[in-house]
Parts: structure tokens; sequence; C-alpha cells
């Protein structure tokens, strides 16, 4: 067993009385306020980061809110990217492009305005085609930040399909 | 500032001690399981803080990054 350490984002502010019946449910919790945005850190004792996030969320709505999201720092710009890797902005923009380098790049998850990238993505395009300019190399951060990004997607859908007939037949995008 | 108030968990009190600055306020509440909150007086972010958390010492480590994250140094307004 260890301490994992994710954040939930709840869909409202919460009340005086919702904050209580959470912290009945869960002694591990510290909800936070900022920029509109409704933030349950957690601090969860389990033996996988899977098995944290699925009952950290389960006593979460427990507790009568809804889950919408996971804090995810996954979303990057070139700008980003090109910070993390020691890299120029011009370069990596080369790359991204398929102008420079051996192509293959991740596609952006956005394709209008901010160009944003997965990093969960990107990172392992540096580690096997220029592995000598990635800054952040702990292994077990890289992971974390891997997972957290998914169950953010996963979270994300859940919340879109709740209710949805459809949501069943989607799940089994998973293991497709 | 910080108000002189304790929690009753030290790891707690010490990271709101250490934490003690003009844009950060802490609210008292005692009410339910609530302590009370922690309010940044610059965007108005605020932290829950439980009186009675399985772990203090996780608690404890999210009011110093609440610190850091709301020290809005050279944010411009």
């Amino acid at each position: 067993m260890k301490t994992y350490e994710f954040t939930l984002v709840v869909d409202h502010r919460l009340s005086d009385e919702e904050v209580d019946v959470l912290f009945d449910r869960a002694d591990d919790v510290t909800p936070e306020r900022e920029l509109g945005r409704t933030l349950i850190g957690c601090d969860r004792r389990a033996t996988s980061l899977a098995e944290a996030l699925v009952s950290a969320l389960r006593d979460v709505e427990a507790a009568g809110l809804m889950v919408s999201s996971v804090q995810s720092e996954d979303l990057v710009t070139l700008k980003e990217i090109a910070a993390r890797t020691g890299r120029s902005y011009e370069g990596v923009r080369l790359l991204a492009a398929g102008q420079r380098g051996p192509g293959g790049f991740p596609s952006p998850m956005s394709s209008e305005g901010w160009t944003l990238y997965s990093w969960a993505q990107v990172r392992p395009w540096f580690v096997n085609h220029a592995p000598g300019s990635l800054v952040d190399d702990e292994l077990l951060k890289v992971e974390h930040d891997r997972l957290i990004a998914a169950a953010d997607h996963l979270v994300r859908a859940r919340a879109l399909m709740r209710g949805d007939h459809l949501a069943d037949g989607l799940a089994a995008l998973l293991s497709a | 500032m910080v108000s002189g108030g304790r929690h009753p968990k030290k790891p707690i009190a010490d990271a709101l001690r250490a934490v003690a600055r003009d844009g950060l306020e802490v609210v008292e509440i005692h009410r339910g399981h609530r302590w009370g909150v922690l309010v940044c007086k610059v965007c108005w972010a605020d932290l829950t803080l439980n009186s009675t958390p399985r772990v203090p010492e996780d608690t404890a480590r999210r009011v110093a990054r609440f610190d850091l994250k709301h020290r809005h140094e050279g944010e411009e307004g």
C-alpha cells in the first residue's frame, strides 16, 4: 500500500453541508476552490493508482457529488514542449509538422486556435527519437502522469455519457 | 495574516504558521468536520481544512502547496 496523490474535479461549488458529508465519507480529501472550479485533493492509500482513483471517485460520488474530470497537466503547447525538451520553439514546430526529424510526431489534441498536444504521447516520441533531449526523467512520475491523463479522458467520457443508453457500447472501445 | 487560532493537528498547525503572510487568511469555522478555510486574498481561492484528517501530514503538504500556488508574484493587477 502507498499513498497516491491526485485531484478530482467536481461539477459545482460545494455547500457547507456537502463538505461535511464529504468529510464523513472520506477523511483523506481536501476540497479546494479556484478560478470557478471545485477541486477535491485526494491522498489515498491503495495498492495501485487505479484502485485509488476508483475508490476516491466512488466516495466523492457517494457523498452526492458528481466528478467531471481528473486534474491533469497533460495538455501542452509547442512552447511548453520546447521548454521540457530543451529545444527551440521553431525546432519543435518543425518536428511536429514532420518537416524535420523521422516523422510520426503525435497528432495534436486540438485542431483550431491553440494547438495542444498530449505530453503522455509526445514524451515517448522523444524517448524513441531524441532521448537526450528530455529534461524530466523521473520514471515513476512519468508513469503517474500518463495514467492520470488516461483517467481524465475516461472520467470525462463517463460524465459525458452519464445516463446515455449508448454508453455501454462505447465502453467496448477500451478493449477493442 | 493567518490568525492566531491553532489547528488541533500539529503538522497542520505548523504548516499554517509557516505560510502566514499578508496574502493568506485563515477563517476558522469549527462546524461539523470543518476546522476552517485557508483563503487567498488575491484570487479568493480557498482550501477547506478538516479538523480530523486521516493523515495530517498530507493536509499540511496541501497547505504548503496552496501557499506556493497563490503567491501571485509578478502577476498584473
